[in-house]
């Protein structure tokens, strides 16, 4: 098996106020950036990889030509919200197949107009599912919306250090303010749930061999151990349209077959980048990862488990610790990249070892990448 | 698309597996298990229990609702207090495909 490399990164603000039809801009800037950052240029690529959901932000071959006509594959990639992490399942095979040594993996979107395309599906909004989400988990277990709200203040306060966060909060946010802002579907308010953003991110991924081609590769840094890309499959209760996301039960399998792959289990992970697009995910998804058990995650959230500190704490993770999709942003095409960046960061400036990426994407896909640091 | 109403009937129109006799809504033309068996139309009930629930904006309703046989339905609910694991009817509100939902029986 190769071994892949995460060996440059380059990001634009995530944000609502990105012009419309500015994508191609976008993803130029943090194409640059990710270049620029490993030390190398257009001419070192081998492919270029895009990971773009909304159906007019630019094509992939035109983020290409930005950069220069040389000629290399350009591969673009769609699978709703997963499509950053898809781009690179996507990536990371042409690399173990040995087409390619160094690749540009861009994550983007900014559409040209504000169509919501889950939207014109006429899917149930998200917001309303991930409510009844919550609604079914306070009936079984007893869960308080003063808990999804712990996980939303963490993932506001991760924010705070992230130059790029969609949502950077000049104090510190509070469990109460998480709850008194406005109620968009009970027991979810607006703090809880991902906004509305546009933006671009991009790594450049390299084989050990590929990186003698980067002026600025620098160790320590993160090794894509495995990934895994799963779809949904039947069970109880299942609602085959209108689920944005599958059965929950999705990310058990495809997090555990990503885990077993790397050799590594819920016990060896420092770090989870979660798809917590609203925050009942994130305690749902904790649980199916296998970092704690049905009913004992609450006691767990109010004693701080999953938040700074967690993993000294209490043998757990931390989670979304760039600020997650509630407070970094989900701007589509860019969420994986930027969980792939946030994992190298992580590697980078703690003393974080192994660490999740997990996305979903609507209809239903779940795509899990097991990442180590590598220090030499 | 083929209507998941059946007026005539006052029911919602499923499709079930002929081997195993699971059914599906909405009705799809083969069954899940990718064997590529072709399933047959069915009646569903029109009475369940709401699994759980949600208000979008303070005025649209939203639930699920599993019926006997294992089958959920996610769809809009009438306005109105609601209580999970209480049994909810099917309400018809006009005469288009999509004029229904569920109301707390």
């Amino acid at each position: 098996m190769r071994e892949i490399f995460v060996a440059g990164s380059g990001t634009v603000p995530v944000s609502n106020k990105h012009p419309l039809g500015s994508g191609r801009v976008l993803a130029r800037q943090a194409g640059l950036a990710a270049m620029r950052d490993a030390g190398c240029t257009y001419k070192d690529i081998d492919a270029l990889y895009a990971g773009t959901v909304m159906p007019t932000s630019p094509a992939a071959v035109l983020v290409g030509k930005e950069f220069g006509l040389t000629g290399i594959p350009v591969v673009q990639v769609s699978n709703a919200s997963a499509s950053g992490l898809a781009a690179a399942h996507e990536a990371l095979n042409a690399m173990e197949a040995g087409t390619a040594d160094v690749v540009l993996l861009i994550g983007y979107d900014v559409p040209t107009n504000t169509d919501n395309p889950i939207a014109a599906q006429g899917y149930l909004p998200p917001v309303a599912l991930f409510a009844m989400w919550a609604q079914r988990r306070m009936h079984d277990i007893g869960t308080k919306p003063e808990h999804f709200a712990m996980i939303a203040a963490k993932n506001w306060n991760y924010a705070r250090d992230i130059p790029f966060a969609a949502r950077r909060p000049d104090h510190e946010v509070t469990v109460e303010e998480v709850l008194a802002s406005k109620e968009i579907a009970p027991p979810m308010t607006a703090m809880m749930i991902t906004p509305w953003v546009y933006g671009a991110a991009a790594v450049v991924l390299a084989t050990r061999e590929g990186l003698k081609r980067l002026k600025n590769a620098r160790w320590p840094m993160a090794r894509i151990a495995s990934s895994e890309f799963q779809t949904e499959i039947y069970g109880d209760r299942h609602i085959i349209e209108g689920a944005i996301v599958g059965p929950p039960e999705i990310s058990k399998t495809t997090v555990a077959a990503a885990l077993d792959k790397a050799g590594v289990g819920p016990k060896d992970v420092d770090i989870v980048q979660v798809h917590d697009g609203f925050a009942v995910e994130e305690l749902v998804y904790c649980e199916l990862f296998g970092f704690t058990q049905p009913g004992e995650t609450e006691a767990l959230l109010e004693k701080g488990a999953f938040g700074p500190g967690s993993r000294a704490k209490f043998g757990l993770p931390e989670v979304s610790t760039d600020g997650g999709l509630i407070a970094r942003g989900h701007p589509a095409g860019p969420t994986g990249v930027f969980q792939l960046i946030e994992t190298n960061r992580r590697f980078r400036n703690f003393d974080d070892k192994v660490g999740i990426c997990h996305l979903l994407g609507a209809g239903s896909t779940c795509i899990t990448q097991i990442l180590t640091r590598t220090d030499s | 698309m083929e209507s998941q109403l059946n007026h005539e009937k006052k029911c919602l129109m499923g499709s079930r597996d002929p081997q195993t006799g699971e059914m599906y809504f909405p009705p799809r033309p083969l069954t899940i298990d990718g064997s590529l068996r072709e399933t047959e139309p069915c009646e569903l009930p029109t009475e369940g229990t709401l699994y759980s629930w949600t208000i979008l904006g303070g005025k649209a309703h939203f639930g699920q609702i599993e019926l006997p046989g294992g089958v959920m339905i996610q769809c809009p609910l009438a306005p109105g207090e609601h209580a999970i694991d209480t049994p909810y009817v099917l309400e018809i509100t006009g005469e288009g495909d999509t004029d229904w939902r569920f109301r707390r029986a």
